[in-house]
């Protein structure tokens, strides 16, 4: 099944959209770029919520857009689940009806689970029975996400859902979007500013600037980039892929494996999935000439420097080679004249602190338990 | 109370009823439209909408009798029809005031229109809800506080019309005579004391629907996102 995405859309005052993306027959692409670069355009565009766009879109050998033949497939016909930024729930409805209303607009379309299996993996089965109105903005932000879902939907966008919730509900959230990744592997493009975001959940990344798509990798190549948004800010950071080995009950520390060795990183309790991803600032990584003989520092390995881009005044940002692996580091540019930096140099990277993702599973099975009857009201 | 303005009172409230009900369905139409379109007639169509509430209402039921009478220029329509002339008639007063009262019950219903966020809209229509199925399941239900005050705007502004039912030919003994033609013909005939029964019922009939949408329309802000 073939998919091409190629628009084109002037907007007033000379903004002028003009994106090409390869959309994701699996896993989730990220659209990466500062506000007002046309993220949400582009993605209104995949929804079919921009009728004057210009250009091809078919997803899955299905044409939603050929502007040349004159077609363009509005968004109700389109398999789609949107999520919107500010949840956008029908507050004349309870949640269930909420979530009935997609349930019911499948189009013909076989649902990717049951009913109750969605409420309880998004942990909205206990809000079925209320309004929307007194729902916190996490809870809204899990109804318009179970809502998509009952949609029946073979494309998933996500339109910046994380950026009007608070911290803790965005990590929360953040597990969410990884379980439902990992629970029905539907593909999806996720449009953000957030590293972080993308480092937990994009397989594939685009960059966006001022209407256009620049460049594409997969995620772990895009973040190391110098030109990405925050790359030149303190909260530069980067992903690698690793696996778990094992976990240290007593001193609670996961060993993981990956490209350029191992590693050891402390966690509460045993990661439960193995496939997981190492995310990093690039602050908490320091470069030294030679291997320290004692550190309190866990993770020291040797890299390579690959390339030096300034970051601020007083930083740089230094791109490194851990094995296979990219990686950053955010050192001053004091230090990178010191140690005398320069690609293919050979250092060691010690590295600070690092957190996990993809790294829970599914809410305990009691969660749903509770509501195992089909409510019919 | 004579059994003729028992009558009167009974056409002027079938009358309001009526009317409100088809000004309530046209301005839900027009209502929807004016609310989402980017069409640079609006203003254009704004204004010859608000007509009904600066023209005088004999001029208003002027043209109507002209339009709905028996040699009007649209009279070839009712021999296609076999409906109509409207003039002297009881639907004829019904039109009347539909045209007469849309303006009152287009405004309520725009407004509430209005104020629909259009992220809900699209959520719908990205959920698989086609336009008309999202008019009926999303615009319709959270406009409902302002469809409800225009139905009663429209009432009361129809129980009330004097002009426009006037010069239709709303003076028929039990066909087209209302309350307000019934309390002009008492006061013609020197009888104060009847004017009186009928002016105060139907001050206390719109007394009670003006309470009724302030009650339904408390001003309490909705809960902002």
């Amino acid at each position: 099944m073939s998919s091409e995405c190629k628009l084109r859309l002037p907007r007033s005052g000379g903004f002028v959209l003009e994106a090409q993306v390869d959309l994701p027959s699996e896993g989730v692409l990220g659209l990466f770029g500062h506000s007002g670069c046309g993220k949400t355009t582009l993605i209104r565009c995949l929804a079919g919520l921009e009728p004057s766009a210009c250009g091809k879109i078919v997803f899955n050998d299905n044409v939603w857009l050929d502007s040349e033949k004159k077609i363009f497939v509005p968004a109700h016909k389109r398999a789609i689940g949107y999520v919107f930024q500010d949840a956008a729930l029908f507050d004349h409805l309870t949640v269930y009806d909420n979530l009935m209303y997609g349930y019911n607009r499948a189009g013909g379309r076989k649902h990717i689970a049951e009913f109750d299996h969605v409420t309880g993996l998004t942990g909205v089965t206990p809000l079925l029975k209320r309004t929307t109105i007194n729902l916190s903005g996490g809870e809204r932000q899990r109804v318009a996400m179970a809502r998509a879902l009952m949609s029946a939907p073979q494309l998933l966008l996500y339109d910046e859902p994380l950026a009007s919730l608070d911290q803790s509900s965005r990590q929360a959230m953040m597990r969410l979007l990884e379980r439902i990744k990992r629970a029905w592997k539907i593909p999806a493009v996720y449009i953000s500013h957030s590293a972080e975001e993308l480092a937990a959940l994009a397989d594939t990344v685009t960059l966006m600037d001022n209407g256009k798509t620049t460049t594409t990798g997969n995620v772990f190549q895009i973040l190391t980039r110098p030109d990405t948004p925050y790359a030149k800010s303190d909260n530069a950071l980067f992903a690698i892929p690793a696996t778990v080995e094992k976990y240290d009950e007593e001193h609670h520390l996961a060993t993981l494996s990956w490209l350029g060795g191992q590693m050891l990183l402390p966690r509460h309790a045993k990661p439960e999935i193995e496939n997981v991803r190492i995310v990093a600032h690039a602050r908490d990584v320091s470069l030294t000439e030679e291997m320290p003989k004692a550190s309190s520092i866990l993770n020291i390995f040797p890299v390579t420097v690959t390339g030096r881009f300034p970051a601020g005044e007083a930083f740089e940002l230094i791109q490194l080679a851990a094995g296979e692996a990219p990686i950053l580091s955010r050192i001053t540019k004091y230090s990178a004249d010191r140690l005398d930096i320069h690609p293919g140099k050979k250092l060691f990277a010690q590295l600070k602190t690092a957190s996990l993702a993809n790294a829970t599973v599914d809410p305990s099975p009691s969660v749903t338990a509770q509501h195992n009857q089909p409510l019919s009201e | 109370m004579t059994p003729d303005d028992l009558t009167a009172l009974w056409i002027t409230l079938k009358l309001a009823a009526l009317s409100a009900l088809s000004a309530l369905v046209l301005g839900a139409l027009i209502g929807w439209w004016l609310a989402r379109t980017h069409s640079r007639f609006r203003g254009i169509f704004e204004a010859v909408l608000s007509l009904p509430m600066v023209v005088p209402p004999s001029v208003l039921g002027f043209y109507l009798l002209v339009l709905l009478g028996p040699k009007s220029p649209v009279a070839f329509l009712f021999e296609k029809t076999g409906l109509g002339p409207f003039s002297f008639t009881f639907t004829g007063l019904i039109i009347g005031c539909t045209v007469s009262s849309l303006p009152f019950v287009i405004r309520p219903i725009q407004v509430a229109f209005s104020a629909i966020n259009d992220r809900v809209l699209e959520a719908a229509a990205t959920l698989g809800a086609s336009p008309i199925n999202r008019f009926f399941t999303i615009a319709l239900p959270q406009a409902r506080a302002g469809l409800i005050t225009a139905a009663i705007l429209g009432f009361a502004h129809a129980a009330g019309a004097f002009g426009v039912v006037l010069m239709i030919g709303g003076n028929i003994p039990g066909q087209t005579r209302v309350l307000s033609v019934a309390i002009y013909n008492h006061v013609e005939m020197m009888e104060y004391s009847q004017a009186h029964m009928l002016s105060g019922i139907l001050v206390v009939i719109a007394l009670v629907l003006m309470s009724l949408v302030h009650l339904l329309n408390p001003n309490k802000r909705r809960r902002q996102e």
